[in-house]
This record gives C-alpha cells, sequence and structure tokens, in this order.
C-alpha cells in the first residue's frame, strides 16, 4: 500500500508503506494518524534529498531492522560500509549532509550511520590543515588559542 | 641445561632444589579485569607512618585490625615539583575541569521531540530572518561562494541567523576547562555579530537571497550538520583518538564538537578495546572525572610503559625481612617473606589489611577475592617440612592448617572449593577447605623432572614440570593426560616460568631464549565452576581424559619467542600491554639489577625483518648515582634474535603477538626516582597494568608506578 510523502517544497513522493517506515519517524506517524490517505508532511525534506532518501530506503527495504545497540561495545561496531552505500553517498558534500540530516530528523538509523561513517571517512588520517581544506573551512584560532589547544591535547597525539 | 644461576647460599638443602629461579607460578583466579574499574589514580597526601611490628610472632595467630596508611609517595617526598594531588592549583591555564552538566550536552531526544525541536528550530530561524543581520563571515574570513539551487538558498537563509544561535551556544562551552580558549576572544565575537544585528539596516530579503545564492560557507554547512548530538556523536564516534585532535585544531566549532562526553566514552572504549580480555567499563570509574581524562590517564600510562618511564614510587613498609613471593591483583598486593609473615596490601587505600604468620619461609601465597581468604604455604627449611594455613581476610582469623607428614617442600593450589598439595614427588592430597574435611589422597607416578609448580583449572589439577611436560588429574586421582611440549619447542630444556591468567604460559626454552605460549584447551577451560560453559561444546570441559590427539589438535602455540641478549632468572607478566617483565635476581646487594620490560604489541605495523625502538629518549636525565653498568646499558634495546630476522606469525586477537625483541630498562627522568630504582634489589617482581612490583632482598615493597602523576589528571571533578 503506498503512502504518499510531501517534501518541502511540496513535491509529493508515492512510496511503498514498507519503504516509508524504514523512516522511525513516518513510521510512528503512520501509527498514530492510523489508516489515511492523506500525504505526510516533511516540511524538513526537500524534494532532491527526499529523493536520494527513498532511493536508499527502496534499496534497503529487506534489511533486517537494526537494534539500538545499548552497550556500545567497540567490538561490535563495524566500520566497514558496503559498497552500494558508498556509491549511494558519492554525492557533493552538501548533499551529503543534507542526506545525514535528513535520516536524523526522519529516524533511518542505517543511513545516519553510513552518512556518518562516510563524514568520518573524510575526517580520518587528514591533519588539520587538510580537514579544513576538506570542509571548505578556515582556522579562526588565534595562534596563542592552537598553542594552547596543543598544549592540553598533545598527549592524543603522542606515540 | 638452561643455564641459570646456583641457587643461592643458605637455600637449597631441600631434596628438591629450590631457587630463587623457581619461584611458584600462581594461578590468578581472576579474570584480567579492566584497568579503569579497578585501578585508581592513588593519592599522594599519604604520609609514610611506621608500623610498630608485631610483639608476638611466636603465636600461631598473627592479625591485625585495619592499619592505616603505611605507604609513602617517594616522588611526593623527594619532588616538591610534583604537587600532591590535594594541592588545589591555581593555574590559570588548568582551571578546575568542568561538571559534565555544565556542559550544554543535548541528550538524544524521542522523535516527536526531535521534529518539534527542529521545527521550533525552524521557526526561529525564520523569525531571524525578518531581522537584519549582516552577512559578513563572523568568523572574519570571506566566505566561498558556490552555486546553490533555490532548495539550498532556502537552508542558506536560515544559516546566518542560525550561525548567531550557534554563536551563543557555543560561548558557554569555551569557557570551561578542557576546551580552554579565551573567554574574551569569543564573547567579543558574539558581540560584534549582536552588534552588528542591531545597527545595520536589514537589506531586502531578495538581495539577502541573491547574496546567499552566490555560495554556501562550508562552516555554515559543517555547523548545521553538527548541530544534533545525534550526528556529532554518530561521526567523531568513529575516529580514532589521533583524527579527534586533528578535528580539535582545525576550527572552533570542531572543538566543540568534539567536546561531548560521550564521545570521549567511545574514544575511550575504543582505546582500552584489544588491551583486556574483560570488562569494558559501562561506566566512568570512580575518581576518573570524565572519560576524557580517562583517556589521557590510559595513553599517557602506555607512553610511560613502552618508554620504562616509572612515574612514581611507592613504598610498602612493615620491616620486611626478605620477600620470598609476592603478587599483585588489583587492588590488592600479597607478599610473603623470609620470615612466614603474610601482609595484604590494598594500593587504593594504601592501607595494611592484614598480617598473618606462617611457620617457616613463605614459597607460595594466594588471594581469592571472592571468597575472602589468602592461603600460604611456609617451608620450614631446618626441620624440612611445609604447612599450608588458611586465614580469612573477612575476619582475619585463621581457617585452617594443612601438612602431611611426607612433605618435605611441598606445592600446592587453591580454588574456591579445594585446596591441594603435593610433595613433588606424586603424592597428593586434596581438601574441601570449606570445610577442612580431607576428600583424597593419592599417588600418581613420579616423573624424573621436578615439579614445577600446580594449578587448579576447574577442579582438575594441572601438574607443570621443569622439563615442559604437563599432566592433568582429577581431584581423585585420575590421569587425564601426559603432555609435552616438545612439538612446538623440540629443545627439550624447557621451563616454566610464568602462568598468566589466560592460561597462556611463558616459559624457558634453552640458554635464555623465552616463549609464551598458548594452550587453547586449557584457555577454554578456564572460567571456573560455569555449569553453562561446561555444557558448552566451545568450552569443553577439563574434567575428562584428554586424548594425544586432542591435545595435538589444540594443543600449544608459540605466540612469540625471542632470545634475550641478558641472562635472567626470573620473570612475570601482566602490565599494560602484556608487558613482560624479567631481571636476573643476585643475592648481591652491590650490582644494580635492571628491570627489563618487553612489550608484547605491534610495533609500527612492520611485522617483519624489522626493528623498531621505542620511541623513548635512550638518554638518561639521571647520570647521578648510576653505576657504570646503568649507564652503558642501553635504555631501549633489541635482542640478538631480532637481528637474525626471526619472526613468528600469529598471535590472538589481542593485538599482540608480534615480537621485535624491543626491552626497556626501568627508569625514571626524575634523578632521585631514577636513584631509588638503581638501588633495588629484587628477589621478586610481579606487575599489572599499573604496577611493577618488586619485593626487596633487603626487605621491603616497592610500586613502580607507569600511570601518570599530574595534578591536572589527578583532580577529580567538582560535585
Amino acid at each position: 500500500m503506498p503512502v504518499t510523502l510531501t517534501s518541502l517544497d511540496n513535491q509529493e513522493f508515492k512510496v511503498d508503506k514498507e519503504v516509508a517506515e524504514r523512516s522511525i519517524l513516518i513510521k510512528n506517524m503512520i501509527e498514530d494518524v492510523g489508516e489515511s490517505d492523506a500525504p505526510i508532511p516533511l516540511p524538513n525534506v526537500s524534494a532532491a534529498v527526499l529523493t536520494k532518501v527513498i532511493e536508499y530506503c527502496e534499496h534497503h527495504r529487506n534489511d533486517p531492522v537494526q537494534v539500538q545497540d545499548e552497550t556500545d561495545d567497540p567490538r561490535k561496531r563495524s566500520n566497514d560500509i558496503e559498497e552500494w552505500d558508498m556509491k549511494f553517498m558519492q554525492v557533493d558534500q552538501e548533499m551529503l549532509f543534507e542526506i545525514i540530516l535528513a535520516a536524523n530528523y526522519l529516524d533511518i538509523k542505517p543511513l545516519l550511520d553510513v552518512g556518518c561513517k562516510t563524514v568520518a571517512n573524510i575526517i580520518k588520517g587528514k591533519t588539520p590543515e587538510e580537514i579544513r581544506k576538506a570542509f571548505n573551512i578556515v582556522n579562526d584560532f588565534t595562534p596563542e588559542e592552537e598553542a594552547q589547544i596543543k598544549k592540553e591535547n598533545e598527549w592524543a597525539e603522542d606515540r | 641445561m638452561p643455564t641459570r644461576p646456583d641457587p643461592p647460599e643458605g637455600d637449597g638443602k631441600a631434596s628438591r632444589s629450590y631457587s630463587l629461579a623457581s619461584a611458584p607460578l600462581r594461578l590468578l583466579s581472576h579474570s584480567f579485569h579492566s584497568t579503569a574499574n579497578n585501578h585508581n589514580a592513588p593519592g599522594h597526601g599519604t604520609h609514610l607512618s611506621e608500623v610498630q611490628p608485631l610483639v608476638n610472632f611466636e603465636s600461631k595467630l598473627c592479625t591485625l585490625d585495619p592499619i592505616p596508611n603505611n605507604t609513602t609517595s617517594t616522588s611526593e617526598q623527594l619532588q616538591p615539583e610534583f604537587p600532591s594531588k590535594t594541592a588545589e592549583t591555581t593555574n590559570p591555564l588548568h582551571p578546575p575541569p568542568p561538571s559534565v552538566t555544565t556542559l550544554p550536552r543535548p541528550e538524544p531526544q524521542s522523535l516527536s521531540l526531535k521534529k518539534q525541536t527542529y521545527q521550533v528550530q525552524q521557526q526561529h530561524q525564520q523569525l531571524q530572518l525578518q531581522q537584519s543581520f549582516d552577512r559578513k563571515d563572523v568568523h572574519g574570513s570571506s566566505s566561498t561562494t558556490t552555486a546553490c539551487t533555490d532548495d539550498d538558498a532556502h537552508w542558506a537563509l536560515a544559516q546566518p541567523s542560525q550561525r548567531i544561535v550557534r554563536q551563543e551556544e557555543h560561548t558557554p562551552i569555551r569557557k570551561t576547562k578542557s576546551t580552554t580558549i579565551p573567554f574574551s576572544v569569543s564573547s567579543a565575537a558574539s558581540a560584534s555579530i549582536i552588534t552588528a544585528t542591531s545597527t545595520t539596516t536589514p537589506p531586502p530579503v531578495s538581495s539577502a537571497q541573491t547574496d546567499v545564492s552566490v555560495g554556501v560557507d562550508g562552516l555554515q554547512l559543517l555547523d548545521r550538520l553538527l548541530m544534533p548530538y545525534d550526528i556529532r556523536y554518530s561521526i567523531f564516534g568513529h575516529l580514532s583518538l589521533h583524527d579527534i585532535y586533528n578535528c580539535q585544531l582545525t576550527c572552533k566549532l570542531l572543538l566543540w564538537a568534539t567536546s561531548d562526553q560521550s564521545v570521549w566514552k567511545r574514544i575511550a572504549l575504543n582505546l582500552i578495546q584489544g588491551e583486556f580480555y574483560f570488562d569494558i567499563p559501562r561506566t566512568l570509574p570512580a575518581k576518573i572525572p570524565n572519560w576524557k581524562y580517562f583517556c589521557k590517564r590510559h595513553l599517557l600510562r602506555q607512553r610511560n610503559w613502552r618508554r620504562g618511564e616509572v612515574q612514581d614510587i611507592i613504598s610498602l613498609d612493615d620491616n620486611y625481612q626478605k620477600l620470598t613471593t609476592l603478587q599483585i591483583m588489583a587492588p590488592f598486593v600479597l607478599t610473603g617473606c623470609s620470615d612466614g609473615r603474610v601482609h595484604l596490601w590494598n594500593i587504593n587505600t594504601r592501607t595494611l589489611l592484614h598480617r598473618f604468620q606462617i611457620r617457616g619461609e613463605i614459597t607460595w601465597v594466594e588471594h581469592l577475592q571472592e571468597q575472602q581468604i589468602v592461603a600460604g604455604l611456609g617451608y620450614d627449611i631446618d626441620n624440612m617440612r611445609s604447612e599450608i594455613r588458611l586465614f580469612s581476610t573477612e575476619t582475619g582469623e585463621e581457617l585452617g592448617v594443612y601438612e602431611e607428614e611426607f612433605w618435605d617442600l611441598a606445592i600446592c593450589a587453591i580454588n574456591g572449593d579445594f585446596l591441594v598439595a603435593s610433595d613433588g614427588e606424586g603424592r597428593y592430597t586434596a581438601w574441601n577447605w570449606r570445610t577442612g574435611a580431607k576428600v583424597s589422597q593419592f599417588k600418581v607416578p613420579d616423573e624424573t623432572s621436578i615439579t614445577e609448580a600446580l594449578y587448579l583449572v576447574q577442579n582438575t589439577i594441572l601438574e607443570l614440570h621443569y622439563d615442559g611436560m604437563i599432566r592433568l588429574f582429577s581431584i581423585t586421582g585420575e590421569c587425564y593426560g601426559r603432555f609435552t611440549l616438545d612439538k612446538i619447542l623440540p629443545n627439550n630444556q624447557v621451563s616454566f616460568c610464568w602462568l598468566h591468567n589466560d592460561f597462556s604460559m611463558v616459559v624457558w626454552e634453552s640458554s635464555n631464549t623465552m616463549a609464551h605460549l598458548r594452550l587453547p584447551l586449557l584457555q577454554k577451560s578456564r572460567s571456573p565452576s560455569s555449569s553453562s560453559e561446561n555444557d558448552n561444546p566451545h568450552h569443553p570441559s577439563l574434567d575428562r581424559p584428554i586424548t594425544q590427539e586432542e591435545w595435538d589438535a589444540q594443543g600449544a602455540e608459540i605466540y612469540w619467542r625471542h632470545q634475550l641478549t641478558h641472562t635472567c632468572n626470573f620473570a612475570a607478566m601482566g602490565g599494560g600491554r602484556f608487558q613482560l617483565l624479567y631481571v636476573q635476581i643476585f643475592e648481591n646487594l652491590m650490582d644494580q639489577v635492571p628491570i627489563r620490560v618487553h612489550s608484547l604489541r605491534h610495533s609500527n605495523g612492520h611485522p617483519t625483518g624489522s626493528l623498531t625502538l621505542s620511541g623513548s629518549s635512550a638518554s638518561s636525565s639521571s647520570e647521578a648515582g648510576s653505576s657504570a653498568s646503568s649507564s652503558e646499558t642501553p635504555r631501549v634495546g633489541e635482542t640478538e634474535e631480532n637481528k637474525e630476522g626471526m619472526q613468528v606469525d600469529g598471535g590472538g586477537d589481542e593485538g599482540y603477538g608480534w615480537q621485535h625483541g624491543e626491552y626497556v630498562t626501568a627508569h625514571s627522568q626524575n634523578p632521585e626516582l631514577e636513584k631509588i630504582i638503581q638501588g633495588l634489589r629484587p628477589s621478586r617482581i610481579d606487575c599489572d597494568p599499573e604496577y611493577i612490583v618488586v619485593g626487596l632482598v633487603q626487605g621491603g615493597v616497592r610500586l613502580l608506578q607507569f600511570a601518570p602523576v599530574d595534578t591536572e589528571l589527578l583532580e577529580q571533578e567538582p560535585a
């Protein structure tokens, strides 16, 4: 049974309920509202981003629902990204961020995880200057501030 | 035969040779527990108070009420520049660490709340849009322009006002300690924004749209991305500590974003992953104010171990005679002396908990923490008799005395139910120590080699022989198997020197070649009295005959092997990152005894053929008082074997197994501590992730601390 999602810019998307309910937010909304043909408004997600999100949910529609890991045991955590997900995330940075924000808003944990891992991979192994370049940001520390941070945290760099 | 010094004069009258080298191995009845749970940074505000010796050493029962503060921190006494823990710091660069509650750390919100909050934020931003604001980049940099769609423009419109909001959010955090930035800077920045907002005539919205449509600042994008807590936690939780450090140096936004305690907790768990077999802490250990502190302390401690740099020395003194046995199992240190006294210390509280007396020289002690008992074996050389005594650590009372007339120098083992002892020639006696009842007495075939030690694995007697032979018996004497290590150590000159609590063992093979072995069969069965594990096919019980085939299939395998360039006759294992210590123990009080520490770890990811020396400086800052031998001894060294490129593949999942012959010699950058270290004359050593414990020939116990001694580190979080 399809549900209709309305994006921020009033574009409507018809998706299977099973796909839409990959979003816990939408799932809860559907449960709250009950059976209804009324479109579900998503005023925080633009059409372009929603398109991508729906694409992800479609591809992962049969994945088992992830159980929240309360233990935070690093041994249980995986840092790997599937190949399809990796290609899916090959978008410009702005879109990547929007997808993450949308996944967070819509409560699609696997998509949030993949997106955040992608951002983490951008950061990994880079020097501060390289991180700035990667995100197009500038150094807003004064030399004194920078020196103080280095001094306080040099233990983290020590080998 | 392995070269080994002859037993010192005065020992060895027993029919079985007893030398300092054949110190009894011990079963650590604990799992190798987490430092975070069980080690607390010792305080340094203690004062030395001499404990009065017991009046009556002759009585059978000699116990003491808990005695406070018999320890002293040497560094505090000798190092004025190392302030005591209790001293308050007024250094403006190091303000007290903030309480976690002061950090505006948004908790993960419920779905509906999240949506509402997000909508409220959007509404707020919309409202802000109607007010005038200055498009100038608040961080003083020129904004880059990129093409953006209408969708982007919507978000872009939200950015500047959002930036204003965010700035105010950032400011309180920047006041706090761990992310110390001069508050005046951020507040000035805030002031400038507010000023600009209030005084500048707002441009028409359409032109604002045009301005923003030209490009979106990367910082704005990142700012918006990192606003939700879940996103911050998820991104930075995947990063290493080093990456977090680099993030913090990137810009103020990332400094703020990486300051969440939840992020640091995740980093902490990543750090200790693989360090221990068990016990990843779920909550912050006591006296650890925050997770960043935890990480810092852990890393610095590991660094100090790698470099062999002792940070502090703690003395445990009670008019000791020569230490003949000791063990550290945090938070306890258990010692035995040549005069039959057994001491149980709590090193966290720096208190002597109990003093027990056994007849003879103590050759074996064991502390069962869960059962709250201490057991010790004393050997009376003059009368050639052994006795075992058990004491309650709860009441201090003696629980029982165990001896057999046919004993000379006996060896024994204990677990939660049974006490098993042997005369070393195959005659065994087993008691239920809870009831005192003798449950069995039997004779097994004697072997030509000396029985080095006994252990109880579940209720199976594990007998280790000097030549590397291993025998397994039931409590009633049924032989379960007899195995050798010939297949992996064909030298036939094996002798045991250490049994780790995971049932890996360190052995001497031939002349000063040491090997670390893994015994999967024993390791799988190591959990005691767990019926579920015993039934689990993955945890086979040891209480059954084991065939040679099964032994061979699951038998010993080598973790590492290397030949030492220095002779030694005593070893211990179990320090931070599985350090292996070894010493040459002399009775000669004149010669310095370097304590060499091998780190059993990967070395820069180059497992084969390359040597990487420890990164510590080889220069010693403490030349005063150093003997000629020590000044010539390199601090960081390699063994000969490494030069030959010998490499042992494999190793456990614990991240160690490659060995490159690296070792360091325990030392200190502090001249006074270095002097003390060089004056140590160990008769026994042991270690755990926090300390090397040294029992002295001349009596006394010294704890060499590797965790950092730092006022900032030791300050607790204010309530």
